[in-house]
């Protein structure tokens, strides 16, 4: 399967989600999706996986600062040499994404940063432990969103 | 007389600290005898902050903290970096600079299987192998301080090129070197192969179907040891490996030994 035959599958599975989705190619070897509709992230899922449609290369969060005071939560699949890219919005606190795990078990240590670093909670996570952080790290302080001050380490440690 | 069905679960941690682990890392492996049916792992004692670091920092300061994200891999991140920032930019780097930030790359590659090999060896009890496969490594880190001025961290790729150039006298130690090193492959493919106490542990052990690789996302020579199709070099050429095409080496078997046979084949 050539590139444009892959991205022409793609397209026309998420087009059966055409309600919940918004669809763009900013290259053309990218296909964006951004997914309105958050329950519809894992069904969309199972079908790329159906269709053999690429690896899950990363879940990357991005913080779009407090005025839009959400989070992106980007899970990228690469089939070939093309990325397909699902995008969801949760609100910068208490936003919650569900767990890709049983479908995809690589899932697991991409879930695991997106939870301690940018504070969103994955539903259905077995390993609810930190991965990278430390196990004094303070509560609700999340290092990747953009407003978060590394001052309150240094008095988080001075307390213990 | 009733025997009640217990469940024993048996949990070794391993680490943080540990003499068999190079890096700090913590793992629980839970074992049913000889199996391990089970595993819980823990990074991030080393974890040093560079996704936070480069938002505040500019292009060009960023260039250096990628090319230290890894001390093994050092110029491969660089490159990603410095490609990725270019197509923002719409900067085009010419071919020649293309074509030395592959040959770097691959002369890496060379370097991180001959390393691989050599851990792995040690890891399986095989301490030989691992003196020569390192003794032999020093030839490719040689020709990359020749070319670069450093062993590790190269520092070849700056936004829009590269900073060395390869002259005649470099082109043709580099091409000695490479000779040998073919040779030295050949040799240790013979005794990964042959050797009855290596085999022992490596043939049939840790089996990874195609199946299983595709569900788990493997990547790069571990997949391609389950006979997964999946190289970045092929399926998506870089810089310039469009021009120099790779030949994919796959592995139908899935075992440790097949993942040994396709570095070694690689290289």
């Amino acid at each position: 399967m050539n590139t444009e035959e892959i991205l022409a599958i793609a397209s026309e599975l998420v087009k059966s989600w055409d309600w919940a989705t918004e669809v763009s190619r900013p290259t053309p070897k990218r296909l964006d999706v951004r997914v309105k509709e958050l329950k519809e992230l894992v069904p969309i899922i199972v079908g790329l996986r159906v269709k053999r449609l690429g690896y899950l290369a990363a879940i990357v969060g991005l913080d779009l600062g407090k005025e839009a005071n959400e989070l992106e939560v980007l899970y990228q699949f690469c089939p070939g040499d093309a990325v397909i890219t699902l995008r969801v919005r949760v609100p910068r606190e208490g936003g919650s994404v569900p767990s890709l795990c049983d479908i995809i078990p690589s899932a697991e240590s991409y879930e695991r940063e997106l939870r301690e670093m940018f504070g969103v909670e994955v539903i259905g996570l077995h390993t609810p432990e930190f991965l990278y952080l430390p196990e004094d790290w303070p509560v609700e302080v999340y290092p990747l969103q953009k407003d978060f001050d590394p001052g309150v380490l240094s008095t988080s440690r001075q307390r213990k | 007389m009733v025997t009640d069905k217990i469940s024993e679960t048996f949990v070794v941690p391993i680490g943080p600290q540990h003499p068999a682990l190079k890096e700090p890392g913590h793992f629980q492996f839970t074992v049913d005898g000889e199996i391990v049916t089970k595993a819980f792992v823990r990074l991030g004692y080393a974890h040093r902050g560079i996704e936070k670091g480069a938002e505040g920092r500019n292009y060009v300061q960023n260039l250096y903290l990628m090319e230290r994200i890894c001390g093994i891999c050092s110029h491969i991140h660089a490159t990603a970096y410095a490609l990725a920032v270019e197509k923002l930019a719409g900067v085009e780097v010419p071919p020649r600079a293309q074509a030395i930030r592959v040959l770097v790359a691959e002369l890496e590659r060379i370097h991180s299987h001959f390393l691989w090999l050599g851990v792995a060896a040690h890891e399986a009890g095989f301490d030989t192998l691992f003196m020569y496969t390192w003794r032999d490594r020093e030839t490719v880190m040689d020709l990359l301080e020749s070319l670069t001025g450093n062993r590790v961290n190269y520092s070849v790729n700056v936004l829009g090129g590269v900073k060395c150039e390869v002259d005649e006298e470099q082109a043709s130690a580099i091409r000695r070197g490479l000779e040998f090193l073919e040779e030295r492959s050949r040799h240790y493919l013979n005794v990964v192969t042959s050797d009855a106490m290596f085999l022992q542990r490596m043939r049939g052990i840790g089996v990874m179907t195609r199946t299983q690789a595709e569900v788990m996302g493997a990547v790069g020579p571990t997949a391609r040891a389950s006979n997964v199709p999946r190289d970045i070099r092929v399926e998506a050429p870089y810089a310039a490996y469009k021009e120099y095409p790779i030949n994919m080496v796959l592995d139908t078997r899935g075992d440790l030994e097949a993942r040994f046979v396709v570095r070694k084949r690689t290289v």
